[in-house]
């Protein structure tokens, strides 16, 4: 099956919870505010595969994450904000590089719901994103990373920022919301050790539910290109093309500690045309493939009652 | 509502990992090559090609040539004298780890005067300080594989010593190391012999880089280690220009040829990928006169690879195989055979690599050489009898397949690299006649005579 068609199932899929949403109970006659957030300190485990090797990774550290509704449910405010420290292991050589560093990802989002008293309102959202890394091998330099095996996109100095619009609807209630969006984003990501610097704009979807008590969750699917490099002593225009899908799982219990699980799938997909030859390569990279489990240990609030 | 929501998420992550382990690898966009035919040969090439001397040496050595650069700018030899040069068609046999010494230590002694001799007083202290010297080795299947890899590598050269070879062997095998220090003679591996003593023999011949199979195999397909340094599990990028890119642009063909891993494994393909064939496949093509212009052939890892634990001598047979379809080929007057190693294996060698030109200036971190391998130039066209003493890498080889089918370079490495030109004489009058091969060695792996036994 391909990763489009794979894409398309879990879009079906996505459609059927928006369909099950929509038979909920009516609104309450007053709109109360919307919360649903954790908070505290987190310990993560992940698996991963991809072109530079199979990774286990680990994190502790410290995260707060959620969305909330302001000025009478107008706007929907969605955040999170990680800081861990984080070590494993990367498959790329035998028998294995142990790495470790730090990770910190962020990112925050204004939305404004244009009917704030309907349950079901047209939403318009911008967010800014970013995630820096710094994963070294224990005794070594990031940049002695050039005589190891590639490690792009696991190890090694990772910076990227992103600009993201979404367009499309949210779906509130007292105790739960939906947003099913069309998002344009654009991600700028800094060289790496093998890997140049480039931009990526990309068009997706995100669906994310939450709700104030128990789980919540995210799809996402997004189709990215970068503009073409040129290698002009070659003749040569690569063109880049990420197709990319994601779905997460949070959990929160009634003590306010959670439980998180998240998958992740990409490929990327190049375009070789040579100037003199018209001739043409389309190639693709093994996918990557990421799965993660987090616990988190809330901290600052009182259990549920 | 939460429970079916929650289901169709939850259904949602298991269709993600499911598709995660699906098997999938890179794809290299090269499915053309199936229906690519290879261009027929110009009739009008044939002997006479006076081929000066390159020139321009100095800029080469400066690193002065970059990508894109073609062999008539680089070498100084005009774009017309290159084109008429009457080899159409390239077989790459890239053996496995062997060092020049290992395999070609006495060939200086065994008919190539001019190669350059194993020195008297060459050795490696053991780990008890003692000096090991070179010894003739007493089985052609060693039964151990000496680290061989970047950080082995390094120990061994110690910085251009050349006497750490013994050192690493003992600490990456369960053994005294000394064994990295035997050599062959032409008792053992006759038919090796007979093609170093009758052909073009390149005695500073060097690995590209101070590592293992996937780094150095990397430069000759891309003219750079392209995010591979030790072998096993990272591959090159498959959008990274290659010599078969560059060659199907012009409308010429390759074939990579094993009944094991093509390239050793270096790309990860299989066969069924495209391009790739078995051996029989490239012996009814040179009986048939149906070669692609390019031919890289493998062995099978550790069978008839030279690799240890192979018997060498099996290997030897191989060659012998390809060598005598080779010469009753009716494209044999059109053939250039290249016979080399990936790298030294771990086997010690004594003269000390020296460096090349980074490939990707701002990217790369690899511009030290490797441990020396034999290269024999085997064709009608190849200079009889001859040892060049001419520095390169595989890269040379890269730019001999760019200087033959005018390519561009693809990195600053080949760009600057020698293209074994000097291994060649185009002149008319010379004896086209071969003596008569050896037959291949035999009885010299007593693991393989008591299973036979």
């Amino acid at each position: 099956m391909s990763l489009l068609a794979r894409l398309v199932f879990v879009l079906v899929v996505l459609l059927t919870a928006r369909e099950a949403l929509a038979e909920g109970p009516a609104l309450p006659a007053a709109p109360a505010r919307f919360e649903s957030s954790v908070r505290g300190a987190f310990v993560d485990a992940a698996i991963g595969t991809s072109a530079v090797g199979d990774s286990l990774l680990l994190e502790l550290g410290a995260r707060t994450q959620g969305i909330r509704s302001l000025s009478a449910r107008r706007w929907l405010f969605s955040w999170d904000l990680s800081l861990a420290l984080r070590a494993g292991y990367l498959a790329n050589q035998h028998p294995y590089l142990s790495l470790a560093g730090a990770h910190a990802w962020a990112f925050a989002e204004a939305g404004y719901r244009f009917q704030p008293s309907e349950r079901g309102s047209p939403y318009l959202g911008l967010r800014l994103a970013d995630e820096g890394q710094l994963l070294s091998h224990p005794g070594s330099t990031p940049a002695s990373f050039r005589t190891y095996n590639n490690v792009d996109g696991v190890g090694g100095a990772l910076a990227r920022g992103a600009l993201r619009l979404d367009v499309g609807a949210s779906f509130l209630e007292s105790e739960r919301s939906l947003l099913a969006v069309l998002f344009l984003e654009e991600v700028l990501q800094a060289a790496q050790v093998n890997v140049p610097g480039r931009s990526l704009t990309q068009l997706g979807v995100l669906a994310r539910y939450d709700s104030r008590l128990g789980p919540s969750a995210s799809l996402e699917g997004a189709y990215g290109f970068a503009p073409a490099q040129d290698s002009p002593a070659l003749g040569l225009r690569d063109r880049t093309t990420r197709l990319s899908g994601s779905a997460s799982v949070r959990w929160e219990f009634r003590s306010r500690n959670w439980l998180g699980l998240q998958a992740s799938l990409a490929r990327e997909s190049d375009r070789l045309s040579y100037a003199g030859s018209q001739q043409t390569y389309r190639t693709a990279n093994a996918p990557e493939f990421s799965a993660l489990v987090m616990f988190g240990l809330a901290l600052g609030k009182e259990a549920r009652r | 509502m939460t429970r079916e929501a929650l289901h169709a998420f939850l259904l949602c992550g298991v269709s993600l990992l499911v598709a995660a382990c699906d098997p999938q690898k890179a794809n290299w966009g090269l499915d053309a090559i199936r229906t690519l035919r290879t261009p027929p040969d110009d009739t009008s090439l044939a002997c006479g090609v006076a081929v000066p001397p390159a020139t321009h040496s100095a800029e080469r050595n400066a690193c002065s040539y970059a990508s894109g650069a073609h062999a008539a700018e680089s070498l100084g030899i005009s774009s017309a004298t290159l084109g008429a040069i009457p080899i159409r068609h390239v077989i790459v046999l890239m053996r496995e780890n062997r060092s020049f010494d290992h395999l070609f230590g006495k060939l200086s002694e065994r008919g190539q005067p001019d190669v350059e001799a194993v020195p008297a007083t060459y050795s490696n202290p053991d780990r008890h300080g003692e000096a090991v010297f070179p010894t003739h080795a007493s089985t052609t299947c060693i039964e151990v594989d000496p680290g061989h890899q970047s950080e082995s590598m390094l120990r061994a050269l110690n910085g251009g010593k050349m006497d750490g070879f013994v050192r690493n062997a003992a600490e990456t095998t369960d053994t005294d190391g000394h064994f990295v220090m035997d050599y062959y003679d032409a008792s053992d591996l006759p038919f090796y012999y007979f093609l170093g003593q009758t052909f073009a023999v390149a005695d500073q011949h060097f690995a590209p880089v101070v590592s293992g199979t996937f780094a150095n195999r990397a430069f000759l397909l891309f003219g750079t280690n392209a995010g591979v340094v030790d072998t096993g599990i990272v591959f090159p990028p498959p959008n990274t220009p290659s010599l078969l890119h560059l060659l199907m642009n012009k409308g010429f063909t390759w074939g990579a040829y094993s009944d094991g891993l093509p390239f050793s494994g270096s790309l990860d393909w299989v066969h069924g990928d495209p391009g790739v064939y078995d051996m029989q496949a490239l012996y009814d093509a040179l009986d048939r006169g149906t070669l692609p212009n390019l031919a890289l052939v493998d062995g099978i890892e550790d069978k008839d690879d030279d690799h240890p634990t192979a018997d060498l001598q099996r290997g030897e047979a191989r060659v012998k195989e390809i060598y005598e379809h080779a010469l009753r080929s009716p494209q044999w007057q059109r053939l250039a055979i290249l016979w080399t190693y990936d790298e030294g294996g771990g086997f010690a060698d004594h003269v000390p690599p020296p460096r090349g030109c980074l490939p990707l200036p701002a990217r790369s971190a690899f511009s030290q050489f490797g441990s020396r391998v034999p290269l024999v130039a085997i064709s009608p066209w190849a200079k009889r009898g001859y040892a060049s003493h001419v520095a390169h890498d595989h890269t040379a080889i890269t730019r001999f397949v760019e200087t033959l089918f005018d390519l561009p370079a693809l990195t600053a490495r080949d760009a600057n690299s020698d293209a074994l030109l000097d291994l060649f004489d185009f002149s008319c009058g010379r004896d086209q006649a071969l003596p008569d091969p050896p037959e291949v060695g035999s009885g010299g792996c007593p693991r393989l005579q008591n299973a036979k036994n």
